[in-house]
């Protein structure tokens, strides 16, 4: 997927195609051909490089026993109940509907329409959670903390290696309904949250898992979005993802040892909302200045694009790169 | 007396050993305040210079806060509770609706509670209207949201408007959580969007004492 010319840009406009629709945030999040058609016309719209079958980050918690609440008012689906109690129940789980229960369909067929209508050059790309993400929505955070604190580790790593296995049906169903490219999402894996030591512990095997796993099943790209802060370079080593979402740029370069990998960023996700057409377009070009080797970067938020985006924000970024002449020696 | 003992202790989140050495500070004479002082004061302003370097996680200070609140619990409830009331004040706490995470909130509970407040703590998924009928019912000024997901900026841009119906103009509303830490104060209707929660203890503590304009 490298040795491309132009600059590429891949904003993650997942909900937000349903508001330049002027459709349902509910009905886009629950019905796979209002999901598919608002891509498709964000598509047409914006003119970018890949499309999203994704919506909120909450579709195999929900698959797994979470509750959600609908509200249009707020926007995405958002956690009512946790599946669980507490670690010690979670084999409860296997009694439930399982992993591509709830809206999973709903993501699957927009997935395959999208991949089935669409020309090869656009990627489709859904997202999945990992395992501690998807763990801290199937139960209270808290509760997970309490057993690491407890140093009550065996109920937790095999519930988290039950949620890994979950992971991969669902992602080996998404590559069955066409997905090129699986963004694996994992917030509440991030230094914010918990120490390094405890995500090589508990969350980096099983990450790794994951995408071994989908690669033989036919993944084309994994793409890996959490904050690379210094901690983790060793971890993007390891893992080797065809993309990475990155805050800043020039330290990735130096320390990644896979040529290969596509750097995906950064423009701030606030920016779409609060910035203009001309702040888009110097952090745009801000961005890939600091890169050293611009053929490996692709222009995109650093994460989702927010719901209350300014749609001639969007536009400014596609625009910029299309615009952006990459020079010989960057190609 | 070893301080620094108890302070490691409560730094490494480890509750039992930092009891366990409290209570042999108190049985070897050692008064309240200086344990306070000398065991707790410094691990928390630790805590609070590794916020400012990005160089800490949720869980280390839930591990070390946990402590803290465990070797409190041993000296005194009741001295807890008067230096929280008669020394800094009440704060209203709640995770805004729309949202049910409460660990962000939880350790702004524990910190502010150690960094004497008296901390009203709503829960979670919580009506904007309810933070104001707290503020009134407590007779306190300050309403901390907490939340985990950027949509629910809608409810958290609600607040300052019910107050000002209401003409409570004194009301201050700080905001903080990873799904607001981004964003403007200007964006949320707030008076501050904390970056972590000492920074908001920070702002807090500068209104209580006088050196910034609420």
């Amino acid at each position: 997927m490298d040795n491309f010319r132009r600059l590429l840009a891949m904003p993650q406009v997942m909900g937000y195609a349903s508001i330049l629709c002027n459709e349902s945030i509910i009905k886009y999040s629950t019905d796979a051909q209002t999901m598919y058609r608002c891509q498709m016309e964000a598509l047409n719209y914006y003119k970018y490089d890949a499309v999203y079958p994704a919506c909120d980050h909450l579709v195999q918690a929900q698959s797994l026993g979470s509750k959600l609440e609908f509200n249009e008012s707020v926007g995405y689906p958002y956690l009512s109940k946790n599946a669980l109690e507490n670690v010690h129940e979670w084999e409860r789980l296997k009694t439930l509907d399982g992993p591509l229960a709830g809206r999973v369909p709903v993501i699957l067929e927009a997935c395959y329409q999208l991949r089935k209508n669409l020309d090869q050059e656009v990627l489709v790309i859904p997202k999945i959670v990992g395992p501690f993400t998807l763990a801290g929505q199937l139960i209270e955070l808290r509760e997970i903390f309490e057993c690491i604190l407890l140093k009550d580790l065996n109920k937790l790593q095999q519930f988290l290696e039950y949620l890994t296995d979950c992971i991969i049906a669902y992602g080996d169903a998404l590559i069955k309904s066409g997905a090129d490219v699986i963004v694996i999402y994992d917030p509440l894996v991030t230094p914010d949250i918990v120490p390094a030591d405890i995500f090589y512990l508990l969350e980096f095997e099983n990450l790794k898992k994951i995408c071994t796993v989908l690669r033989s099943k036919g993944c084309k790209g994994i793409w890996i979005q959490f904050p690379t802060r210094e901690k983790y370079f060793p971890v993007f080593n390891n893992l080797q993802p065809d993309f990475l979402s990155v805050d800043e740029v020039t330290k990735i370069e130096d320390n990644l040892s896979d040529s290969s990998t596509l750097l995906v960023g950064n423009i701030p996700p606030f920016s779409f909302v609060e910035g203009s057409s001309a702040t888009i377009e110097k952090l745009s070009f801000d961005f890939l200045e600091s890169s050293k080797n611009k053929s490996k970067i692709i222009l995109g938020g650093s994460c989702e694009i927010p719901l209350e985006s300014k749609s001639e924000n969007i536009l400014a970024l596609v625009n910029f790169a299309k615009s952006y002449k990459m020079v010989k020696s960057d190609e | 007396m070893n301080y620094s003992e108890l302070a490691e202790a409560v730094k490494n989140g480890d509750n039992i050993l930092a009891v366990s050495l409290a209570q042999d500070l108190l049985q070897s004479g050692a008064t309240i305040e200086v344990i306070i002082e000398n065991g707790l004061t410094d691990p928390l302003n630790e805590l609070s210079s590794k916020c400012t370097t990005d160089d800490f996680s949720l869980f280390e200070i839930m591990m070390a806060g946990r402590a803290m609140m465990d070797v409190m619990e041993l000296i005194n409830k009741e001295l807890l509770e008067e230096n929280c009331i008669s020394h800094k004040g009440k704060i209203i706490l709640g995770t805004i609706k729309g949202d049910i995470h409460d660990l962000g909130k939880h350790i702004v509970n524990i910190i502010f509670t150690l960094s004497g407040f008296k901390v009203i703590d709503l829960g979670k998924d919580i009506e904007p209207k309810k933070f104001i009928n707290a503020a009134q019912e407590h007779k306190t000024p300050f309403i901390c949201i907490s939340s985990l997901l950027t949509p629910t900026a809608i409810y958290a841009r609600e607040i300052k408007d019910i107050a000002k119906k209401q003409n409570l103009n004194d009301i201050i509303v700080l905001a903080g959580g990873v799904g607001f830490e981004h964003a403007s104060k200007e964006y949320l209707q707030v008076d501050y969007v904390a970056k972590n929660v000492f920074d908001g203890l920070e702002y807090i503590l500068s209104i209580v004492e006088g050196k910034r304009d609420g």
